[in-house]
């Protein structure tokens, strides 16, 4: 098996298995928060929304865009763009919060 | 920096081009071996072209603008015309001229150089990235020929987006793409500095000009992106009708505010971080000791990379922007000037018992270090919620970017250019010269600009093209300074080019360390090293009983 | 340049490791401007929902939840099919890597015109606040404010999806011809960071449009 990846990824079959397996769990998210839309949450709505996004992005990036088999440093660089995301927005909630 | 070469390690290249005395210079000479070359060492010379021609460009409406403010009357240039000087100066100055000065000319030249890399991680992203700002630079130019743009460098909305008739979409265009050239060459920097260091060069060995251009490039991957975007929404606002910050619609002009200063405030420190970079590594070779702190420099150049970017709202205190979040950027902004504060007590500290020797880099080194001081002492006079109410749009903040962007980060652009001058050509320029320069500088820059502190604490407001006769003594003494400032510009562009034919052949006529200077030929061969070096004590190892050649 | 592992190293590495690092890590970095990219409108989004809650609200009522939910399957079913391909290029599956791959541009097609038909329903409804065009929507300004926000999100997300399709069809005429196998592999797993990448953006979209 030629992988030009540094850990040598599942075996074959396994590593079909688990894609598919994430698949399932990610269109199950999809259709939770569906169905959230029509379940009156209040002020939960978005957390709830916003929270799968999050875990599904995770599930994307960790197993289907193989960050589980990158380096630390690559890890790193993949979190970098969310760590600055969050600065830009909450300092810039910082204001609308409190006009 | 200790090396010792290494047969075994590493791929060997070329070593028969030193013995056949062949150079990245000489080794091709065809204008298509310059247009399409790959080697950093020549992009950083398109780049010195580029930028040169566009500091031209700067200047010139620069002196137009000090030209119109000898009289208090505004009889030179009409107020539409003034301001669009203004614009034409800040933007280019800033977006290309001040960004990628440093990083693209010697950064470009010496990263590799100082890490032993044969090259960049991505040369041929590296030349794309030539070629995308050229192609900015075009856009901008053709702004300026369809009639300029009036918005200032800031583009503030809901004015640009919604009422200036000038060329609005073609400048945002322009400074749209140039953004991309400084994302893809922080990118590559950031890249080349994780992946392509030699054997032995771990980072706490890396010269600190290699940290700050790491934390320049930081700032360009993480922050440019959000200054593309808000000029993008503009233009579609603009063309489409779509309009994000349109009062009428709800839409909030202080959003674009928030935007641009997510990326505008780090990008100063993009103006000034390569700078602090060039001086940490003359004045140890100059003073002839080991830089003072050298760990403590290094982490304040990330430290100032991450707070960066916690203190944009500092530009918005009278804007609207809520109280408490007004307060809260003002202590970070507070904060933001440790690391700073930092490094200027290292430079002093490295002189302490130094051997000094004041040729010409030095004293742009160390103008450098009293400018910045200033300009960095009087942003924290800005960062100071209620003082700013009074100082907020006059020409104190005219004089205190102008102290740390052209007499910090200028200077030390001239100082670093021509301390590795040498090293790009293998030629000597004139010492006696490149030291009336520096002074003439360093006379010229405060004259121009210590008159505006003063300007604005009485009231002056920046941006005027005619104002009360009581401030006409100042405004002339700030004209004449930027004459002789201009005079000290323009010495080093024609003793520079001079040297090329007459200046003596050297090879490291400051007896400088440092592996771009110990371990490669000057000038360099194509791919610098004859082997891999390696790497095996910290950098600056000066010691004071040696002297300079 | 040296042949090692299959894969050309470049002069200015060391290792084909090396070099496979680095890409990864400059791709990785890549991805983040563009998060930051997305950011900068998200963080408008944000601001302006926090400003105008209700308003918001009541204009989201005008979105296709059903077409906006059937299009985050269809994007999460091509993150598959980029995922097995991806697989499968590395084991030297030829034939199996061209159909994921041909699977995934289709979907990526059929997102795209899902989008359009959104797009036309809500022209034909008077939702388009572009000039020239009648604007029937009888909320509070905000409101438009809302879709100024829509078309810009979800337009700036097509267009990032219009350049991973047309990508994704020229990564599909390499392996096609199956010049060099080990390089393919890796134009197969970059193209297809990017490809999930924009999907991640859209997972943040539907929800911040479609279920307010
Ligand atoms: C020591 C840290 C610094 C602090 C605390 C600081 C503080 C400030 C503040 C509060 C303002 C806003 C003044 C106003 O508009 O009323 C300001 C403006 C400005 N500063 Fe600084 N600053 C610092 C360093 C720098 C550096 C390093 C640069 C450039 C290399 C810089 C460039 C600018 C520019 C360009 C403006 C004016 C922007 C405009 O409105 O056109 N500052 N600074
Ligand atoms: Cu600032």
């Amino acid at each position: 098996m030629t992988s030009p990846g540094t850990t040598t990824p599942l075996r074959h079959d396994r590593q079909l298995w688990l894609l598919s397996a994430i698949f399932l769990l990610l269109q199950a998210l999809l259709l939770i928060t569906w169905g959230a839309h029509y379940v009156p949450l209040g002020a939960f709505t978005p957390v709830v929304n916003f929270g799968i996004a999050i875990i599904k992005t995770l599930l994307v990036a960790i197993f289907f865009m193989q960050l589980r088999a990158e380096s630390g440093l690559v890890r790193a660089a993949a979190g970098l763009g969310g760590l600055w995301l969050l600065i830009l927005f909450t300092l810039l909630l910082a204001d609308y919060l409190t006009r | 920096m200790s090396t010792t070469a290494s047969p075994p390690l590493g791929r060997r290249l070329d070593t028969r081009a030193a013995a056949a005395g062949r150079n990245y210079l000489n080794e091709s000479t065809s204008l298509r071996s310059w247009l399409l070359t790959t080697d950093h060492k020549r992009i950083a010379w398109l780049y010195l072209a580029s930028i040169t021609f566009f500091f031209f460009i700067g200047s010139l409406a620069a002196l137009l603008i000090r030209l119109e403010l000898i009289t208090p009357a505004g009889d030179l240039v009409d107020s539409d015309t003034y301001n669009k000087l203004f614009s034409l100066h800040g933007i280019i100055m800033v977006w290309f001229f001040l960004v990628p000065s440093i990083p693209t000319t010697l950064g470009n030249f010496l990263l590799p150089l100082m890490i032993g890399a044969r090259d960049v991680a991505f040369p041929r992203l590296n030349l794309l990235s030539w070629y995308i700002y050229t192609l900015g630079g075009l856009f901008t130019l053709t702004a300026t020929l369809a009639g300029g743009v009036d918005t200032g460098w800031t583009f503030y909305t809901p004015y640009s987006s919604m009422f200036s008739n000038t060329a609005v979409v073609m400048a945002a265009t322009g400074v749209f793409v140039v953004g991309f050239s400084s994302i893809l060459t922080g990118l590559n920097f950031m890249v080349t500095v994780h992946k392509l260091r030699a054997p032995g060069l771990t980072w706490f060995r890396l010269p600190i000009m290699v940290w700050t251009l790491y934390a320049t490039s930081l700032i360009m991957v993480l922050a440019t992106p959000v200054l593309s975007i808000s000029l993008l929404l503009i233009v579609l606002e603009r063309v489409f009708g779509i309009g994000i910050f349109d009062p009428a619609l709800g839409g909030d002009p202080l959003l674009f505010q928030h935007l641009f200063w997510f990326y505008s405030h780090p990008a100063v420190y993009i103006m000034i971080l390569p700078g602090m970079g060039v001086v940490s590594e003359i004045i140890p070779c100059f003073a002839r000791r080991p830089l003072f702190g050298y760990r403590a420099v290094a982490l304040a150049s990330l430290g100032i990379a991450l707070f960066g970017f916690l203190v944009w709202g500092h530009h918005m205190f009278v804007s609207g922007q809520s109280l408490y979040a007004g307060a809260v950027f003002s202590l970070f902004s507070f904060l933001v000037a440790v690391p700073s504060a930092i490094k200027v007590f290292n430079w002093t500290a490295t002189l302490y018992q130094g051997r000094i020797h004041l040729t010409g880099p030095m004293l742009y080194a160390l103008s450098f270090v009293g400018l910045f001081t200033l300009g960095g002492l009087t942003g924290l006079f800005l960062a100071t919620l209620a003082l700013d109410v009074h100082l907020h749009d006059t020409y104190f903040v005219t004089a205190h970017f102008h102290y740390i962007m052209v007499g910090g980060m200028v200077t030390a652009y001239f100082g670093g250019l021509q301390f590795w001058w040498p090293k790009m050509t293998g030629r000597m320029y004139s010492e006696i010269w490149a030291v009336i320069a520096a002074i003439t500088l360093f006379i010229g820059f405060n004259l121009t600009f210590f008159p505006q502190y003063l300007l604005g604490i009485a009231g002056m407001p920046r941006r005027y093209h005619s104002y009360p006769e009581a401030f006409q003594l100042l405004h002339v003494a700030s004209s004449a300074g930027a004459v002789l400032l201009a005079v000290g510009y323009l010495l080093p562009a024609i003793y520079l080019p001079a040297s090329l034919r007459w200046g003596r052949r050297v090879d490291n006529p400051w007896g400088a360390l440092g592996l771009e200077w110990t371990a490669a030929d000057t000038p360099p061969i194509k791919h610098n090293f004859h082997q891999t070096p390696v790497v095996t004590g910290p950098p600056y190892g000066y010691r004071n009983d040696a002297e300079p050649a | 340049m040296s042949p090692q592992a299959g894969v050309t190293i470049q002069t200015q590495f060391e290792t084909a490791a090396q070099q496979r690092e680095a890409d990864q890590l400059g791709m990785w970095l890549f991805l983040a401007t563009e998060a930051l990219l997305f950011g900068g409108i998200f963080a408008g989004y944000l601001g302006y929902r926090v400003l105008h809650p209700e308003t918001f609200a009541a204009a989201a009522a005008h979105m296709k939840v059903g077409l906006g939910t059937l299009n985050t399957a269809v994007l999460l079913t091509s993150s598959l099919t980029v995922a097995l391909a991806h697989h499968l290029v590395q084991q030297g599956r030829r034939r199996a890597t061209l159909v994921l791959l041909g699977a995934t541009i289709a979907l990526g097609c059929a997102f795209l015109a899902i989008k359009a038909l959104e797009y036309t329903l809500e022209f034909r409804e008077g939702l388009m606040p572009l000039p020239g065009l009648e604007f029937r929507y009888d909320g509070p300004p905000p409101g438009q404010m809302f879709f100024n926000l829509y078309y810009t999100m979800t337009g700036l997300h097509a267009l990032h999806l219009t350049v991973a399709v047309v990508m994704m069809a020229v990564i599909f005429v390499l392996v096609w011809r199956w010049r060099t196998p080990d390089r393919q592999a890796r134009q197969v797993e970059m193209a297809g960071l990017y490809w999930h990448f924009v999907d991640i953006v859209w997972l943040f979209v539907y929800p911040a449009l479609y279920l307010v």
